[in-house]
């Protein structure tokens, strides 16, 4: 509209009309403008899905003068989508009505709800306020507008707490695993060092990280290439390629040895991102320990059944062929009668330590009473046997035990047939006393006695001590191992005297009844979790 | 440079409102610390600094364009706020000199009536723009006592000083009820309950362009 200089009153009010249309027009765009800023700015003040949800609906409906709304997000495994957010009273239709409205197509102009798709993330829902009936064209346009930037921020907030819980979990598996794990930049120089590496170089985490390959595995590397010629780390990072099965020795700031198999595996996020690789190094020491077990066992094991075997078919054979007279087969089945009874006691001795190596021992516990079991005990070991009675030395009134009666007699007879067996024909004393803490029972004889440095070491399967082996004297090597375990289920300790002099003193201290220490478990722990 | 007080005037005319202006600008940089320290407890922490930045535009304006009627002056305030000043509180005082300088067209002097009318147009432009309404802990909450007042003043044809004297007091007391107030609006949101206790750092910078409006009048 152009004005002239004759024109009427009713030209002047249309361009002021046209004028004005013109400027509300533009404050309009500008408002869009504005709430799209203030909406990008709530996006990128929030990082957490829930609450950014939350915010969005809330401003969304500000903008759009809604009554109500919902946000639904497809959960990432499936797709199926969660309600994440929803404010407005008024009941909202069910998800699948909402999504049938998205999906079909339909003009919303009119529904008292618009449906938004936010690309693949999920769907935003408005409700129209009831006295309008629909939500209006301007903000349609708006929320097509914003609609794409929500689903980016929302999929972005998404993916943002994925990545943080699979890191959460992927620290916790690193932190706790038993096995150490290193990981190597470029440079070969480590970035990330677990506790079990920690303990493993027994040096603190943070010392190890920066330190390069060859400094913690104390390599010598040759000069000129600044590394070793065959290095299993610069290999990984060069070839991209896992390497498995390195055996390596690693002493620690400590000076321990301990041997390692370490596997390697290279990381890296596409191909231009930084190499690095991962090395997960598997403490040997244990399994090597094990494999000496093993053999020790076998070795004495096989020796211990072959023996009674080879005695009992020399006896058997004897009768069969020889025709012996009768006080001499009469001595023939004695002596089978007598190995088999041993043959007997050491496939048990063999049973009760792989119960307790697997943690199955379990205690039938009642009240006993010590000292007329230790005499039971005593007077059942003296019947025929060739060795002179045991002083026996009870205090009076010995408080009750809670034990397993059975076990507690097995113990009682490994040890005095210790004592007769090393004891050199000595004389073998068992002494009864107590004390506010403990019942404490001690067998003493004075025969060849425990090499100091081995006391403790008895008490391992299979561990014989030298002295025993050098007299090439017979035996499983596991009476101890098994009586320190039932003692340690009952409470109680089981060791030698170190101040007895000479001869050996075994001393075995259980809790009286009643005794506040007294432990109530039954069963025990697996073996390799015993310290 | 002589200086007059704007009160004592009858009636405001252009040179008067392009004095103003200058006026706005002066308080904002003399306060732009504080605000800015304001802001730091609510929002981004920027809101001194913005101001400073978009009064420095308009004097630019001001001085490059020479807008010669009290319309186009406060739309070419309006405008270099608009373009200038980061964040929210730009495009907020744009819309209120914008659409106050819309309203003012045509006109060569502004009594109280004026006066009320351009401050009714320029808070109704800045609450739909941002979408708030007075408790809301924004602008606002200072602005609509203010033009309340004015409404009030021109009713009973009070002079132009006592008028002035009275917005002054009114967003006086619109700014000091942002304090207990719980943000609903802009960045403040996000601290909730934590917003309590805090002036919002808009309702002062309302303020002092609203006391400029009482201050002494520098002769340019």
């Amino acid at each position: 509209v152009t004005l002239e200089p004759g024109d009427t009153r009713s030209a002047r009010e249309q361009l002021d009309a046209e004028h004005r249309r013109i400027f509300r027009e533009a404050q309009r765009a500008a408002d869009t403008i504005f709430s799209h800023y203030q909406l990008s700015q709530l996006l990128a003040t929030h990082d957490r899905t829930r609450p950014m949800a939350a915010a969005v609906l809330d401003e969304l409906m500000h903008v759009c003068d809604a009554a109500g709304g919902g946000i639904w997000l497809a959960d990432p495994p499936n797709g199926e989508l969660r309600l994440v957010a929803r404010a407005g009273d008024e009941l909202m239709p069910p998800t699948g009505e909402l999504v049938a409205q998205l999906t079909t197509g339909a003009d919303a102009a009119e529904d008292p709800w618009i449906v938004v798709a936010l690309e693949d993330t999920g769907i935003l829902a408005l409700s129209a306020p009831s006295d309008a009936g629909h939500i209006d064209a301007a903000a349609r346009r708006f929320l097509s507008l914003v609609r794409h930037e929500l689903a980016g921020a929302l999929r972005s907030a998404q993916l943002r707490e994925t990545l943080e819980l699979e890191r959460t979990e992927l620290s916790a598996i690193i932190e706790n695993a038993t096995d150490a794990i290193l990981v190597f930049d470029a440079e070969r120089r480590v970035t990330r060092a677990n506790p079990a590496a920690a303990r493993l170089f027994d040096r603190d985490a943070r010392a190890i990280v920066g330190e390069r390959c060859d400094v913690l595995y104390a390599c010598a590397p040759i000069e000129a290439i600044g590394r070793c010629a065959p290095c299993p780390v610069a290999r990984v990072l060069e070839r991209a390629e896992p390497l498995d099965g390195e055996e390596r020795i690693i002493v620690g700031n400590g000076g321990e040895p301990t041997s390692v198999v370490i596997s390697y595996a290279p990381t890296r996020i596409g191909p231009e991102g930084p190499s690095r690789a991962v090395a997960i190094l598997r403490d040997t020491s244990e399994l090597a320990r094990l494999a000496e077990l093993r053999r020790g066992f076998l070795a004495s094991i096989s020796h211990e059944l072959r023996t009674p075997i080879a005695l009992i078919k020399g006896y058997a054979e004897t009768l069969l062929h020889l025709q012996p007279d009768p006080s001499d087969a009469r001595r023939y089945l004695v002596g089978i009668d007598d190995t088999t009874s041993r043959l007997g006691h050491l496939v048990q001795q063999i049973l009760d330590a792989t119960q307790l190596a697997a943690g199955q021992l379990v205690l039938d516990l009642e009240e006993v009473d010590l000292g007329e079991l230790v005499r039971e005990t005593v007077d059942q070991l003296s019947i025929g046997a060739r060795a002179e009675r045991p002083r026996l030395a009870l205090a009076g009134a010995l408080p009750h035990v809670r034990a397993d009666r059975d076990r507690l007699r097995q113990v009682l007879e490994n040890l005095l047939s210790n004592a007769q067996k090393y004891g050199d024909r000595t004389p073998i004393g068992v002494q009864v006393e107590a004390s506010a803490t403990a019942v404490e029972i001690r067998v003493s004889d004075d025969g060849i006695g425990i090499p100091a440095d081995e006391r403790e070491l008895v008490f391992e399967q299979f561990h014989r001590a030298r002295n025993v082996r050098e007299r090439g004297m017979s035996g499983s090597g596991l009476g101890l191992a098994i009586s320190r375990r039932i003692v340690e289920a009952h409470g109680g300790t089981l060791g030698f005297d170190p101040d007895a002099g000479s001869g050996t003193t075994a001393v075995l201290r259980l809790p009286p009844l009643g005794a506040a220490d007294l432990r109530d478990a039954t069963t025990l722990a697996p073996a390799g979790s015993q310290p | 440079m002589g200086t007059s007080a704007v009160p004592t005037e009858l009636s405001i005319d252009a040179p008067a409102v392009r004095a103003y202006v200058r006026r706005c600008g002066e308080a904002v940089r003399r306060h732009a610390d504080m605000l800015t320290r304001l802001d730091a407890e609510l929002g981004d922490g920027d809101h001194g600094d913005n101001l400073r930045i978009g009064f420095s535009a308009v004097d630019e304006v001001l001085d490059a364009e020479h807008p010669e009627t009290i319309g186009a002056i406060l739309s070419s305030v309006g405008n270099a706020l608009v373009t200038s000043v980061g964040g929210a509180s730009g495009p907020l005082y744009g819309a209120a000199f914008i659409e106050a300088g819309f309203v003012a067209r045509g006109m060569e002097r502004i009594g109280v009536e004026e006066l009320a009318t351009l401050a009714r147009a320029a808070a109704d432009a800045l609450a739909r723009r941002g979408r708030c309404r007075v408790g809301d802990k924004t602008i606002f909450d200072a602005l609509a006592p203010a033009a309340d007042s004015l409404a009030a003043s021109a009713a009973e044809h009070q002079p132009i000083p006592v008028a002035l004297r009275r917005a002054v007091a009114a967003a006086r007391q619109g700014m000091r009820s942002t304090r207990p107030l719980v943000a609903r609006r802009g960045l403040a949101m996000r601290l909730g309950e934590r917003s309590r206790g805090h002036l919002d750092p808009g309702a002062v910078s309302c303020f002092l362009m609203v006391r400029a409006l009482a201050l002494p009048a520098v002769d340019e």
